[in-house]
């Protein structure tokens, strides 16, 4: 049963189709469609492109669904609608044309832009040498500042170069990882030593290498003349800068260093005795101004030397006589130049 | 590029069913005849050797089709109205210039253009070019059970079209 309708309906399927018979192509069209395969011919052979040449011959007029009795019927189209066709070819080439120019143009582009870009990071723009103990080594730096090689002068180096690979680093990771490799820098010494023919760059490649020379505690070369004041040197170096540039002698008797009780130990008293009377409502400590001799007070007991000489004294350091309170206004007021302020409760 | 006898030759003798290929794929007369030009100029410049003339003929048939299904995906990228090119039949219909056989055509075209494109060259290939499923699976490079799948579908697909619109029972 399936079969049969199955059949039926195939049958009825055929004779549906059947109407297509009527269907075929005008003469014109065939004649139009010849034209313009020899067109493409003769234009292939001449060397043209394709794409323009398509344009003129696939507009022609348009061809009709005839009658396979009725072709050639179909001569007379009208100008129009082949204008507009032609119109409409025109604009798909051009834009098939402009697209190939854009894409054409992007590769290349691209192109460049990639040969431009790795000659650029291939040219070394800088040299640095590094010189250790174990020998020097060279990097090369590009503009970028990448480290694009390194060369070693002794077989030592070039352990050292084995081992930090500073190729395709950036050139701090660079020098950190060879200063990394040259061992304890208690040990050994390093230099970083910048060439190159842009000067901001050198300044600044130079700077970088130096401190990465301090942060690795290779430092600058240390002063040979002066071993022994080396620690106090280096402990008062923000003060010498300031205060003793007379050398690192001075620094000691000008700033009072902290942990000499004995030199201090009278400083409260002759404070407490030089301090001018204070006015009323005037805070205590603001009572530690000079005197009028313009002799400076000595820091209290553990005030460090770096306190400016006629800076007041602190509040903490005033009240100890009266167990860490402020002291009241009146007590204040109540006291007598010359007379120490912070006895008075204790007498 | 063939010589220009071979191509002539080969145009009297297969125009129409390019022609056909293309209707039944292509609703607008204009993408029609381009097709139909663009199916023969890749014959023309083609380097197959064809065994037979069947051969040749199912060469261009193939070729019209994939012609056909490429200008129609250029047409859903350029968002073609639906209603122009509907106007466009109407107008042409409205000429009076065409006979009823072509009238007929013309339906049975637009109903094949309302069902997907595998089962309207399944069933043209089988009912109207008598190609066995065995051929159609080599044309269409598929299985052959696929290819009696798409007949069973499209003929279903085609007749709810054509009652749909028609009132026309298959």
């Amino acid at each position: 049963m399936t079969k049969d309708l199955r059949h039926e309906s195939d049958s009825e399927m055929e004779a549906l189709f059947a109407s297509l018979d009527h269907v075929s192509a005008s003469d014109s069209l065939k004649n139009k469609t010849l034209q313009a395969i020899l067109d493409l011919s003769n234009e292939e052979e001449c060397g043209t492109e394709i794409a323009s040449s398509d344009t003129p011959q696939t507009s022609d007029e348009k061809s009709e669904v005839t009658a396979v009795g009725e072709s050639g019927t179909d001569a007379t189209q009208p100008v129009q609608a082949s204008s507009e066709d032609e119109t409409h070819k025109e604009v798909k080439v051009s834009r098939k044309s402009r697209w190939r120019i854009i894409r054409t143009t992007a590769i290349a582009a691209c192109l460049a832009l990639a040969c431009f870009g790795g000659l650029a990071y291939a040219t070394p723009a800088a040299n640095v040498r590094v010189e250790t103990d174990n020998g020097t080594v060279e990097l090369q730096v590009n503009r970028f500042g990448r480290t694009i090689s390194a060369h070693a002068e002794t077989e030592s180096a070039q352990s050292m170069v084995d081992e930090a690979s500073p190729g395709n680093k950036s050139y701090e990771e660079s020098i950190d990882s060879l200063l990394d490799a040259l061992g304890d820098p208690a040990d050994h010494e390093a230099t970083i030593d910048v060439e190159s023919s842009d000067d901001k760059m050198r300044e600044g490649m130079q700077e970088r290498g130096a401190r990465a020379l301090e942060d690795r505690g290779f430092g600058q070369p240390k002063p040979e003349d002066a071993p022994d004041a080396q620690p106090a040197a280096d402990f008062a170096v923000p003060q010498t800068d300031v205060m003793a540039p007379d050398g690192a002698d001075a620094a000691p008797e000008q700033t009072e260093e902290p942990g000499h009780p004995q030199e201090q130990g009278p400083a409260p008293t002759e404070t407490e005795g030089q301090t001018a009377p204070a006015e009323p409502g005037m805070r205590p400590e603001l009572s530690g101004s000079p005197d009028e001799s313009g002799q400076a007070m000595e820091p209290a007991p553990g005030q460090d030397g770096t306190v400016p000489q006629n800076e007041p004294s602190r509040p903490g350091e005033i009240t100890e006589g009266f167990d860490g309170q402020a002291p009241p206004a009146g007590d204040i007021q109540q006291g007598s130049p010359g007379q120490p302020v912070g006895m008075q409760p204790q007498a | 590029m063939r010589n220009s006898k071979d191509i002539q030759a080969t145009m009297e003798q297969h125009a129409d069913t390019v022609m056909r290929v293309c209707t039944i794929h292509l609703r607008d007369q204009a993408d029609r005849d381009d097709a139909f030009q663009d199916t023969f100029v890749k014959y023309a410049q083609s380097e197959v050797e064809f065994n037979s003339d069947e051969h040749r003929k199912a060469w261009l048939i193939r070729v019209a089709t994939n012609v056909c299904k490429d200008m129609l995906k250029l047409a859903c990228r350029r968002n073609t109205s639906i209603d122009d090119v509907s106007d466009n039949v109407l107008t042409e219909e409205s000429a009076g210039e065409k006979a009823e056989e072509i009238l007929e055509a013309e339906e049975l075209a637009e109903s094949l253009q309302k069902i997907d494109e595998k089962y309207r060259t399944a069933l043209y290939l089988k009912y109207y070019e008598g190609y066995s499923a065995g051929d159609i699976a080599q044309m269409m490079d598929i299985p052959e059970n696929t290819v009696y799948t798409y007949l069973s579908r499209g003929k279903q697909k085609l007749k709810e079209v054509l009652e749909h619109d028609k009132g026309f029972a298959a």
